[in-house]
């Protein structure tokens, strides 16, 4: 390979592998179910009392490209769409997504160390075994109030679950 | 939104590090199978299947008494002598990477079980000075591991606390942390180091680590890292 090929591809792969691999929004095609729908929504119960983060996947089963702009619950001061990126000084952070392109059958996927919806203020400890529910508003498809099952620390976030982009 | 600035300590103290070793390290953070060094092209790295980024020359420790989460001093080097150690920097309000890391690392040492690497030291940092407290750290962990130490660092005012967190990472390479700014609700953004900085017996790190290693991967190299081996 040229080098100038090996360089190109080395660079692209520097853009990319934050983006496609830590982050998510995995835009694997769906079914068309002919509706968006909120799917597998959970929050683990957090080490931090007052901030936790909610996973889920988007299911834009619809021909329509659609777009998340909002998210709201009752049971935290803040609530907002956060990517986990790290920039290239190597530091983890978090970037606020004001609206999420959710493409027409697509699923978007918040997964750990990507997208979540962050709760901050949290104004009760969450329980295991319990619900909250976050109301998302879409551009196109209006709002959907997704129940959220609240799951023990660590039960969605371990290994497997977790870190794909390993190999 | 108010005038207040952004603390100035990161980006003041950020500068003394070099691009291409930040590119590198941001390499290594998300992509975990190639081991580049700043000056050579990047290479498939590891015989033997191993994670994280080859150190040569190795990491020292940073040699600083921290403040363990009972409040009393905890000098770094003189505690973790010889002993696998994991020192990792993040914040208690990190709703993501900082948890799953931490809980990776636990849930790791479950799997090892016994026998070599299965009771690293693990050092947590926190680098959020104001929301960090000993008392919130103790509580943060216990829900993790509560074997993990939490540390803060040792100072009379903010300023002495934020320079030995940019000092101690200066010694591993590590860019200065960056505190956000608050939104209306006081909730701020705060970026920190995503590497996992690993020490064996002879009290030097050769790997460093991204922040997303699997369980299964930390189940491979801790056990080889505490026999002395590290290629």
């Amino acid at each position: 390979m040229s080098r100038l090929i090996r360089l190109v591809l080395m660079v692209s792969a520097l853009v990319v592998l934050p983006l496609a691999g830590c982050g998510s929004g995995d835009g694997a095609k769906a079914e068309a179910s002919g509706e968006l729908r909120v799917l597998d929504a959970t929050v683990e119960v957090p080490p931090n009392p007052t901030t936790a983060s909610i996973r889920m996947v988007v299911d834009n089963g619809t021909g329509t490209d659609d777009e998340l702009v909002g998210v709201a619950s009752s049971v935290a001061d803040t609530v907002s769409v956060h990517r986990s990126e790290t920039d290239a000084k190597g530091l983890a952070t978090m970037v606020p997504v004001k609206a999420l392109k959710i493409p027409a059958r697509s699923k978007v996927t918040f997964e750990p160390g990507g997208l979540h919806v962050m709760l901050e203020g949290l104004s009760g400890s969450l329980k295991a075994g319990t619900t909250i529910k976050l109301k998302l508003t879409f551009a196109h498809a209006g709002s959907r109030t997704a129940t959220v099952r609240v799951v023990p620390f660590g039960s969605t976030t371990s290994d497997s679950s977790a870190h794909d982009m390993e190999h | 939104m108010t005038a207040a600035p952004t603390p100035p300590w990161s980006r003041r103290r950020v500068l003394g590090f070099g691009a291409a070793g930040a590119a590198a390290l941001a390499l290594g953070a998300c992509s975990l199978d190639r081991g580049s060094s700043p000056d050579t092209d990047a290479e498939p790295e590891p015989k033997g299947d191993w994670s994280g980024t080859l150190l040569d020359p190795p990491f020292p420790k940073p040699d600083f008494t921290f403040t363990d989460v009972d409040g009393k001093p905890y000098p770094i080097v003189e505690k973790t002598k010889g002993k696998l150690t994991i020192l990792f920097y993040g914040y208690t309000n990190c709703p993501d990477v900082c948890p799953i890391t931490l809980n990776t690392l636990a849930r790791a040492k479950d799997g090892i079980g016994s026998g070599p690497g299965s009771n690293p030291l693990v050092l947590f940092v926190g680098v959020d000075v104001d929301r960090d407290t000993p008392e919130v750290l103790k509580t943060y962990l216990n829900a993790i591991d509560p074997e993990f130490v939490g540390l803060t660092p040792t100072g009379k005012t903010k300023a002495e606390k934020e320079a030995m967190i940019v000092d101690s990472l200066a010694v591993i390479k590590q860019a200065a942390p960056e505190i956000g700014e608050p939104d209306e609700d006081g909730n701020y953004i705060v970026g920190h180091p995503s590497a996992v900085t690993v020490y064996t017996a002879d009290d030097v790190a050769h790997r460093l680590y991204p922040s997303n290693v699997r369980q299964s991967q930390w189940v491979k190299d801790l056990p080889r890292l505490d026999k002395g081996t590290y290629t």
